[in-house]
């Protein structure tokens, strides 16, 4: 109780110096030295915080962010009010960066652009997003996302770090453009679902590890005290199931503590959200993956087989040919077609009647892994292509034919004797059908005597007499114009053989006059008409110094098939019978 | 933001779902859908100076043939039990589930809804008979999800038992 009372005596005491010290001060200096002390006082604060005002905000800065948040609105402040009262400052100010920083943003605003345009029309415009379009539009899904799918191996759009004993959503994250349910919502409902299952299965598991639907796959791994579930979208790669397990055990280690104590509050955890994001892995399909190698190598080998039987069909097409060409060239033979039916290989031919039996010609021609049969068909006389080689070869002449008036002229050139022409216009090939005529390049071996050329040309004549036609009119005895001057002809060419008798030692015996008449009219009366065309002939040879000992005439009326035209059937012929020294002979 | 788990449990077709549709997004239909399994709803309510974000966990109802699952209770913060007014039985059910809570759960704020009290003509019980179940007596609320009444307030309520 003293020692209190003694120090309130002693506060008193002090209290009163203090007061008397201020009346003194007062006193001696005036009112106006208060104000001169404060403001003195204030000086030296000033100066005093001035010094270290620097390093005061350094140090304060490097401890947290909470002086430019107390600056800042100070700073906005102090902006708005000198924008207001000196504009001109904060523009002279802002002028050297505002034109580049315009520049810049315009050009790069134009770079977007252009790419975007060339995107869009990269796009839009090719086959592959036409096609893309078509399908997404078939699916009835947005084009985007049709070629996102398209695009993308694998893509982990959405992970959710959820707190494992109540399933509420710590921290979320999702890749840009994807748009799903509350996250919140789905995390509470995916520990719903895991708790139903591991109800319904089995308390001794860890619950659901894959969850898909469609092209989307949820996968989930839990940990201690956090469950982390990846939404993926294509493909679940081996890289995406490694990133849930790195993801979970960085987490785990990050903020073990934390979720220890974990009552709700996410705010301790919001760093986790860049850790989230980093984890949203995308992989594009590669080119190489892409390729069809099946199908590629499928083409591939059609092309080789059809490649293989190409080659296949072409030597045999050449083997084909190579044996076309033999057959051709065999005398008598001609190749009109080929068939090939399996194995079996059919030639269909010409076969003149000279030629070797088609026997030995099958022998001679051959092609491996075929049989080989030769059809041949007897081959026409007019068919000259395939006898003139083989009679040209037989007297080794030029031959060659023209048809004139009516008549197949086979024209002779080259060197040969009379002998070798006349036995040529006795073949029976040449005399039944053509009509020799030496060329003018015919040249005789010079040892031809004149009863040779005499006997060629004696043979050559008769045979022009006897292939000549004479032509009427309709139910005439008149000879037609063009009739009338072949007689002219055919009278000199007969007085031409009376002259040639004796050289050749020949005779002619008798130069028979046939009348012929169409099928129109009654058969006497057309017998009638052909005598009468007979008889015209005969008086006009006789007229002509022919002797009349040797014509002889006679009509046979209509003896021709109906398939001859019947300005063919009025005719009349003339036959020179003349006998050598080997007999009788008409020069056919 | 703060998140809780709350678990709406009670016996069937005692209201729960429609509770959980009238508190978020304030509609009451008058049709009736069983829930099978458990339906999630999510709410951020305001106290004071909190907020705080509700993942309402709407439980089926347990009948003769339907348990609780305990599972679904895992890492709640705070329990709705909800009864029928109309129908006495509920309050056994209730009385099973709260055995199943704190058996799993041990002591957690939980209310007491009495549900349907629009109809309270039809009542077949009163507060008072509700104390066996052993809940404050401030924590036990007259609720209508058909008329709105006193659901907010419950739900409210609850948040402030769970943050305190």
């Amino acid at each position: 109780m003293l020692d209190q009372e003694s120090n309130l005596v002693i506060d008193s005491q002090v209290e009163r110096s203090l007061a008397d010290y201020q009346r003194l001060r007062t006193l001696l200096l005036g009112e106006d030295y208060e104000k001169i002390i404060q403001n003195r006082v204030v000086q030296d604060n000033v100066e005093r915080i001035s010094g270290s005002l620097t390093e005061a905000f350094k140090l304060r800065n490097s401890r947290d962010n909470s002086l430019a948040k107390e600056m800042a609105p100070v700073i906005e402040s102090a902006i708005d009010e000198s924008i207001k009262s000196h504009p001109e400052k904060i523009t002279n100010v802002i002028f050297p960066i505002i034109g580049p920083a315009v520049r810049k943003a315009v050009s790069t605003a134009l770079a977007d652009l252009m790419h975007s345009l060339n995107y869009l029309l990269q796009n839009s415009l090719s086959t592959k997003s036409l096609l893309w379009r078509f399908k997404a539009w078939k699916l009835g899904i947005p084009y985007g996302q049709y070629a996102l799918l398209q695009t993308i191996q694998y893509r982990v759009e959405q992970i959710f770090f959820i707190e494992r004993e109540s399933g509420v959503l710590i921290q979320s994250a999702q890749a840009n453009d994807v748009n799903y349910q509350d996250p919140d919502l789905v995390s509470s409902m995916l520990t719903a679902i895991n708790d139903f299952a591991k109800d319904s299965f089995g308390q001794e598991s860890e619950g659901i590890e894959t969850i898909q639907f469609g092209d989307l796959s949820l996968i989930i791994e839990s940990g201690p005290f956090a469950v982390i579930a990846f939404a993926v979208r294509g493909s679940l790669h081996k890289d995406v199931k490694q990133e849930l397990s790195l993801l979970n055990e960085k987490l785990h280690a990050s903020y073990s503590k934390e979720l220890k104590t974990f009552n709700g509050d996410t705010e301790p955890l919001s760093s986790s959200q860049q850790i989230l994001q980093d984890s949203l892995l995308t992989k594009e399909k590669s080119d190489s993956e892409s390729k069809p190698w099946f199908a590629i190598v499928t083409v591939f080998v059609l092309i080789m087989l059809i490649g293989y039987f190409v080659y296949q069909r072409s030597i045999l097409e050449n083997e084909i040919q190579r044996n076309i060409g033999l057959i051709n060239q065999t005398e008598g033979y001609r190749v009109l077609s080929h068939q090939l039916e399996g194995d079996q290989l059919t030639f269909e031919v010409w076969r003149s009647p000279l030629a070797i039996p088609k026997e030995i010609l099958q022998d001679k021609i051959a092609i491996s892994g075929l049989n080989i049969a030769i059809d041949s068909l007897l081959a026409s006389i007019g068919t000259t292509e395939l006898y003139l080689p083989y009679l040209a070869n037989k007297y080794q002449l030029q031959l060659s034919t023209r048809d004139e008036q009516g008549k197949t002229h086979l024209i002779v050139s080259g060197v040969t004797s009379a002998e070798n022409l006349l036995n040529l216009s006795k073949d029976p090939l040449v005399a039944n059908y053509f009509v020799v005529k030496p060329s003018e390049q015919l040249q005789y071996k010079a040892n031809l005597s004149v009863r040779e050329k005499s006997r060629l040309e004696f043979n050559g004549l008769v045979k022009q007499i006897n292939s000549t036609n004479f032509y009427f009119e309709v139910a005439s005895s008149t000879l037609k114009q063009s009739s009338l001057e072949e007689l002219n002809h055919v009278i000199v060419s007969l007085k031409r053989l009376f002259e040639l008798q004796p050289l050749t030692n020949s005779r002619i015996s008798q130069i028979s006059v046939t009348g012929f008449a169409d099928t129109q009219g009654a058969s006497q009366a057309n017998i009638d008409l052909s005598e009468q065309r007979a008889k015209l002939l005969h008086r006009i040879l006789g007229g002509n110094d022919i002797s009349l000992n040797l014509l002889v005439s006679w009509g046979v009326g209509a003896k021709d098939l109906s398939s001859v035209p019947t300005e063919l059937q009025r005719r009349a012929r003339i036959e020179v019978l003349y006998q050598t020294e080997e007999g009788f002979d008409n020069g056919q | 933001m703060v998140n809780k788990k709350i678990c709406m449990v009670g016996a069937f077709a005692v209201g729960k779902t429609s509770l959980v549709k009238q508190f978020v997004e304030c509609i009451f239909d008058d049709k009736y859908h069983t829930t099978i399994g458990v339906k999630i709803d999510k709410k951020t309510v305001h106290v004071g100076a909190n907020s705080i974000q509700l993942m309402i966990w709407d439980i089926e109802g347990i009948d003769g043939f339907t348990d609780l699952k305990p599972s679904y209770l895992r890492g709640a913060s705070g329990i709705i039990l909800v009864v029928d007014g109309t129908r006495k039985k509920t309050l056994e059910s209730a009385q099973e589930i709260r055995k199943i809570v704190d058996e799993h759960l041990g002591d957690i704020p939980t209310i007491l809804l009495i549900n349907k009290s629009d109809l309270k003509g039809a009542w077949q019980f009163d507060q008072q008979d509700t104390e066996f179940l052993g809940v404050d007596e401030d924590n036990i609320y007259q609720t209508s999800a058909k008329k709105d009444q006193n659901v907010e307030l419950a739900f409210k309520k609850l948040v402030e038992l769970v943050l305190s």
